[in-house]
């Protein structure tokens, strides 16, 4: 962590060309910084505990461990040593695919398709270590409507009306897929405002991040 | 009313009536002379047996009336009436139920008239002046009088016998064609059903094909577009910008743009893949294609369920392709699956991998399921959907009853390793 604006970046993907194009995108970005390449859910989960990266780019599908499993251990693994998780993308190369919903559900902060424009890929990779933003929250939207269809939405918890009013307004923002700078012009308030809310807004619901915001929104029926 | 026969039936029918009417009129010429009555009665019951079985209703009919004008002109029965036997069978046989219970009533009243014109009627004009009948009456039933109903209940229990025989056996008729019939029925519908099973399984594995064969694809296009779209990027971000391979006309930059194509180019393929695919990949488990390197699992898997499977490989083991490998995948899977199902669970079965130089021999053999027997043969043992994974792939697959075995063999090719370490430089290859 010897430069702050630097975003340290690993790889995981069974298949090494797929990860050789991935490594020259990175390459060329001066503020992205590989640190690390793994080829299975397995070595990805020592590789995160030995180069604590920002940010994983995670396969879904590989062989033996899968990527699902591969994001509970490493966040596992960070919470246990105390250190800051990493943030994780999951990388799909179908749009609706279940296991990337599965891997949100389990701490993943978003999806991004194989064949995205590389811009967009980048943008995630930022967008999900400041936090600032949710990767594609439509397309997220409906991941999560694809594989919950049918199952019946529950009451939102208890914790969800001890939110003020404001904390509410931001939630509902949050929710519906709005970056920090969007919601900042819309309530007139600073970023760092709506920061303070969105991570106290987080610590009451017990949620990971803004994307796990959107799951829990989709799930309790309080999504727009 | 009117039953549609084939025209031997209708020949028959007319034949044996005509036969019938030709010996009651020979039979009758030679004790004595034939008359008009004589001919027309008999000529009357060779219609109805005529027409026993093309009309059956209409053949009662005639019967009866022939019967009755019989009786009228007071002649006596002859070979001609036994034509009335047959038409029974035919109501029973052939007739709507309500003809059958016609019939069956015509037995006895049929029975009732015959007695009683041919036995009961002539003996009492012959004996019963009407003194004898009373005095008859009187002394209980004794005398003439007895011996005229005796005969009576022996003729007429005897004709009854014979009619309802008749009957009886077209009932049976009825029964037996009618259980044949819906045997006929059932076979057809079963093998109706072997068939559309069948082509249930082929287009199912075809589908299954198709989406392994996109899922392959789809990965591969994602590299290409990753390796792409990485060395546009990095290309961008180096130092080559300086001396960059301009186009001469407008100076744009060429190395950038063919990147930009093969990139644009492959989402495009990937997403004509991502609708070929539609809702089909959904519930695909999540891992990649397997291939050789998951043979083992799979044997384990299936010795987890109490199947025996070795597997067994010689030769030298060379690239095969992951469209290839799947197919072996998925061939001894399914081979497995239906030996699991259908074989002897005590025996083992033996997977083999025959590496050649130019082909794989693929065998998988188990006990067979039925000796003897044809049932694998049939559909839902998944042959179908083998062969097409083999054929697909290069290959043939042949799958059949070996003895007390059950043998699956596959030969798929093997292709030719592109980089070959020691290529013959100084022969010639042909073109």
């Amino acid at each position: 962590m010897s430069d702050p604006v630097v975003i340290r970046v690993a790889l995981v993907d069974d298949q090494a060309l797929f990860r050789s194009g991935l490594r020259m995108l990175v390459a060329s970005q001066p503020d992205l910084l590989l640190v690390g390449e793994a080829a299975d859910g397995a070595s990805s989960v020592e590789l995160a505990a030995a180069v604590r990266p920002d940010v994983i780019l995670m396969d879904v599908r590989m062989p033996g461990m899968n990527g699902i499993e591969a994001t509970q251990h490493i966040l596992a693994g960070a919470d246990a040593r105390g250190a800051a998780r990493p943030r994780i993308i999951v990388l799909t190369t179908f749009d609706l695919d279940e296991a990337a919903a599965r891997a949100i559900r389990s701490g993943a902060s978003g999806f991004v398709l194989k064949d995205a424009e590389p811009a967009f890929l980048l943008s995630a990779i930022r967008m999900v270590h400041s936090g600032s933003a949710v990767i594609a929250p439509s397309a997220t939207r409906e991941l999560f409507d694809h594989f919950t269809a049918g199952s019946a939405k529950t009451p939102p918890p208890p914790a969800f009306d001890s939110l003020t009013v404001r904390e509410r307004a931001i939630f509902n923002q949050v929710a519906r897929g709005l970056s920090n700078a969007e919601i900042a012009a819309d309530e007139f308030v600073s970023e760092a405002t709506v920061k303070t809310h969105l991570s106290r807004v987080l610590g009451k619901l017990g949620l990971r991040d803004r994307v796990q915001l959107v799951v829990f929104a989709y799930e309790h029926g309080l999504a727009g | 009313m009117i039953r549609a026969l084939t025209s031997r039936q209708l020949g028959t029918d007319i034949g044996v009536a005509a036969v019938l009417v030709v010996v009651a009129l020979a039979y009758t010429a030679q004790s004595g002379y034939v008359g008009f009555a004589d001919a027309g009665v008999a000529l009357g019951m060779g219609v109805a047996l005529a027409l026993r079985r093309f009309s059956p209703p209409l053949a009662l009919i005639l019967a009866w009336l022939v019967a009755v004008l019989q009786m009228l002109l007071r002649q006596d029965p002859g070979l001609a009436d036994l034509a009335i036997l047959p038409v029974l069978y035919s109501t029973a046989a052939y007739g709507p139920s309500i003809l059958r219970w016609l019939g069956f009533a015509s037995t006895f009243v049929g029975a009732a008239l015959a007695t009683l014109y041919s036995v009961t009627i002539p003996a009492l004009l012959t004996y019963a002046t009407p003194s004898v009948i009373y005095q008859g009456l009187r002394a209980g039933l004794n005398g003439e009088l007895a011996s005229v109903a005796e005969s009576t209940l022996i003729v007429f229990t005897g004709s009854v016998a014979v009619f309802i025989l008749s009957w009886v056996l077209g009932v049976l008729t009825r029964a037996f064609s009618r259980s044949e019939a819906s045997r006929a029925a059932q076979q057809t519908a079963e093998s109706d059903r072997l068939l559309a099973e069948q082509a249930v399984i082929v287009e199912q594995e075809r589908n299954r094909i198709a989406r392994d064969m996109h899922d392959i694809v789809a990965h591969s296009l994602a590299v290409v577009i990753a390796q792409a779209d990485g060395a546009r990027y990095l290309y961008a971000s180096s130092g080559i910008h300086h001396d960059r391979i301009a186009d001469p006309r407008d100076g744009h930059d060429l190395v950038d743009e063919s990147l930009s194509t093969i990139a644009s180019t492959a989402r495009g393929a990937l997403a004509d893949v991502r609708v070929l695919l539609g809702e089909l990949r959904h519930n695909e488990p999540s891992g990649p294609q397997p291939g050789l390197s998951e043979l083992d699992d799979l044997a384990r898997q299936f010795g987890s369920t109490g199947l025996t499977v070795e597997l067994r490989t010689s030769g030298i083991t060379a690239p095969l392709g992951s469209p290839r490998e799947l197919a072996v995948y998925r061939i001894v899977q399914e081979a497995l699956t239906n030996a699991l199902r259908h074989a002897d669970r005590s025996e083992p079965v033996v997977v083999a991998l025959d590496w050649g130089r130019e082909e794989l021999w693929l065998t998988v053999t188990s006990s067979n399921p039925v000796a003897g027997g044809d049932a694998i043969a049939g559909s839902g043992h998944g042959i179908p959907g083998m062969i097409e994974r083999a054929t697909l792939a290069g290959g043939v697959l042949a799958a059949a009853p070996r003895g007390t075995l059950f043998v699956v063999s596959a030969q798929l090719p093997v292709p030719v390793a592109p980089t070959g370490p020691q290529p013959e430089p100084n022969r010639a290859v042909p073109a």
